[in-house]
């Protein structure tokens, strides 16, 4: 047996296919982004070396890109506090015995299996000034004077977009949540009870410190996926009005495939990375230390 | 017995949030661009399947809907292919760098695809691909390999060894052992991760966008965004195309919703 499975052979054919694909697809070509941001090129004139101006330049001179890491930053944090607390509390409220739980749960997770594009056409449509249901709605009840174009407005648009983002994985966070709330032993939240603990006490003490693992999860996945997110913009607004909700993703596109600035896009592509992995890093590092201390008390 | 109301309230509420836009939008497609206006919170006043029919067979959604299904279980089965087999190696076999090679494999999770599609694109372009489709399908089961490895290597960790020695025992080689009864035990494991990958892929729009410029290759995603950019305000068309993706969606989600639910969250929970 153990002969069989040191084949040298076999191990490289068992192995190979996959090492091979993969790399050829994400590795090799993230390597290429990194090579790619310090040159000038449009794919038709030779390629110049540029050094780092690229990113020089991104952060000197593209105005936009400053409003997209603007918009950006705005965009985390608005999702970051729009999901987090209502999963919790969502989950805090379907973890227990309550009847027509399992209803409540699958129809608030629902949306998570719709795709971007699918979701960002329902908001549109929902902000839609004049046949969107939300005017609509505002009229009926005669206020008309607040009626607006929600996406067309500097102020209003990119609020907007987070909501409607929202609205879809709120309900993922709750899941993982109640998943991680199943861990906790029953043992421990009878003997509170039984020490006199009321609800709130419940959750601040117990809950709460189990969960402090899926609350890091959930917050990565919540910043990267910001971080990534495209579709509801390109969707809904298309980085407009003026700028007012772009973000990086949107930027990096419009540079390389709109203006074929393949050079400058691999450098937003590269920033991208790079903020990806810090936040995770850096979340991660929050949750430990703050994970530690409730653990130590 | 108040505060059991009030719970009930905030659940019904939210519940409504997420429901009552649905039905609108289910409701406003069977209506035609002025009812849409006049008389937006009511029934239709009459059952129109004519966007329908315009929809999926005049604008051709059926065609991008067909191409949907097919760049995702291509590359749902080929991912899972090799990933199986990759899975086998890393658990089971035993070589040195092996460790080193599942770390390589899970360096995927921290690189968003943004980062990767420039030289992509350029390497499409410079290879003369014609055809996006087998570019797309390699992209697809490349940027699935990390998801579908590690759900499948640590499934197979759990598993017991014993029947995989006693059939080399009994004279089976290893190709036998992984294609007998490796695959056919790891069915759950694959089940789970195939959901994820088909429900990602079939959600992409940022990847197909990039890579698909010709419109009969177009994936269900790029076809409804037609009826918001060239196509913008017949509202009645919009609605259509919006059912006709999230319908699907819902009808499987109410049969397997146990099923989607533990596949999508295997598939965060590693992070």
């Amino acid at each position: 047996m153990d002969k069989l499975l040191r084949n040298k052979l076999t191990i490289l054919l068992f192995i190979l296919p996959v090492f091979l694909i993969y790399s050829l697809v994400v590795p090799m070509p993230l390597v290429a982004s990194l090579t790619l941001s310090t040159f000038d090129w449009n794919l038709l004139s030779p390629m110049r070396f540029v050094g780092l101006r690229n990113f020089i330049n991104l952060f000197t001179n593209d105005f936009i890109l400053f409003r997209a890491v603007k918009n950006t930053i705005f965009y985390v944090i608005l999702s970051i506090l729009l999901q987090l607390p209502m999963a919790f509390l969502l989950a805090n409220l379907l973890g227990g015995k309550l009847r027509g739980r399992n209803l409540f749960r699958t129809i608030i997770y629902m949306p998570v299996t719709f795709s971007g594009v699918a979701v960002s056409l329902i908001w549109y449509f929902f902000y839609h000034p004049s046949v969107g249901l939300l005017n609509q709605f505002i009229r009926v009840l005669g206020f008309s004077e607040f009626s607006m174009a929600w996406l067309g407005t500097e102020a209003t648009a990119l609020p907007a977009v987070v909501v409607s983002v929202a609205w879809q994985w709120t309900g993922y966070h709750m899941i993982i949540y109640l998943s991680g709330m199943t861990n906790i032993p029953e043992e421990v939240i009878e003997s509170a009870r039984i020490d006199g603990a009321n609800g709130f006490q419940l959750v601040r003490y117990i809950v709460f410190p189990f969960l402090l693992p899926m609350l890091s999860v959930s917050t990565i996945l919540i910043t990267t996926a910001s971080l990534r997110s495209f579709d509801s913009i390109y969707i809904m607004t298309e980085g407009g009005p003026n700028h007012a909700t772009e973000v990086l993703a949107s930027h990096m596109y419009t540079k390389s495939f709109g203006q074929l600035k393949y050079g400058y896009g691999s450098a937003i592509g590269v920033l991208l990375f790079v903020l990806c992995v810090a936040t995770t890093l850096l979340i991660r590092r929050v949750f430990r230390y703050f994970g530690e201390e409730d653990f130590e008390r | 017995m108040i505060r059991k109301s009030l719970v009930y309230l905030f659940l019904v509420i939210y519940a409504s949030v997420i429901i009552l836009p649905l039905l609108f939008i289910v409701a406003s497609s069977f209506k035609n661009n002025d009812e849409v206006f006049t008389r937006p919170f009511s029934l239709p006043s009459e059952w129109n399947f004519k966007f329908y029919y315009d929809v999926w067979v005049n604008y051709n959604l059926q065609r991008y809907f067909f191409n949907s299904v097919y760049y995702a279980s291509v590359s749902v089965a080929a991912a899972v292919m090799i990933c199986a087999l990759g899975a086998y190696a890393i658990v089971r076999l035993k070589w040195r760098l092996k460790r080193v090679a599942f770390g390589y494999f899970l360096l995927g999770l921290m690189i968003p695809s943004h980062a990767l599609v420039v030289p992509l694109y350029i390497m499409a372009v410079k290879l003369n691909m014609n055809n996006p489709r087998v570019t797309l399908i390699l992209i697809f089961t490349a940027t699935h390999v990390t998801v579908t490895l590690f759900i499948l290597s640590a499934y197979l960790k759990k598993l017991p060894q014993e029947i995989e020695e006693a059939a080399v025992i009994d004279g089976c080689s290893i190709a036998g052992v992984f294609f007998r009864i490796v695959l056919p035990i790891m069915q759950p494991a694959i089940a789970t991760v195939a959901i994820f990958s088909f429900l990602s892929i079939w959600n992409d729009f940022f990847i197909s966008l990039i890579f698909i410029d010709t419109q009969k290759y177009w994936n269900i995603q790029l076809g409804i965004s037609m009826f918001k950019g060239s196509l913008a305000a017949r509202y009645s068309h919009l609605l259509v195309a919006i059912v006709i993706t999230i319908v699907p969606m819902i009808t499987l989600y109410a049969l397997l919703n146990r099923r989607i639910i533990a596949g999508l969250t295997a598939g965060a929970i590693k992070a």
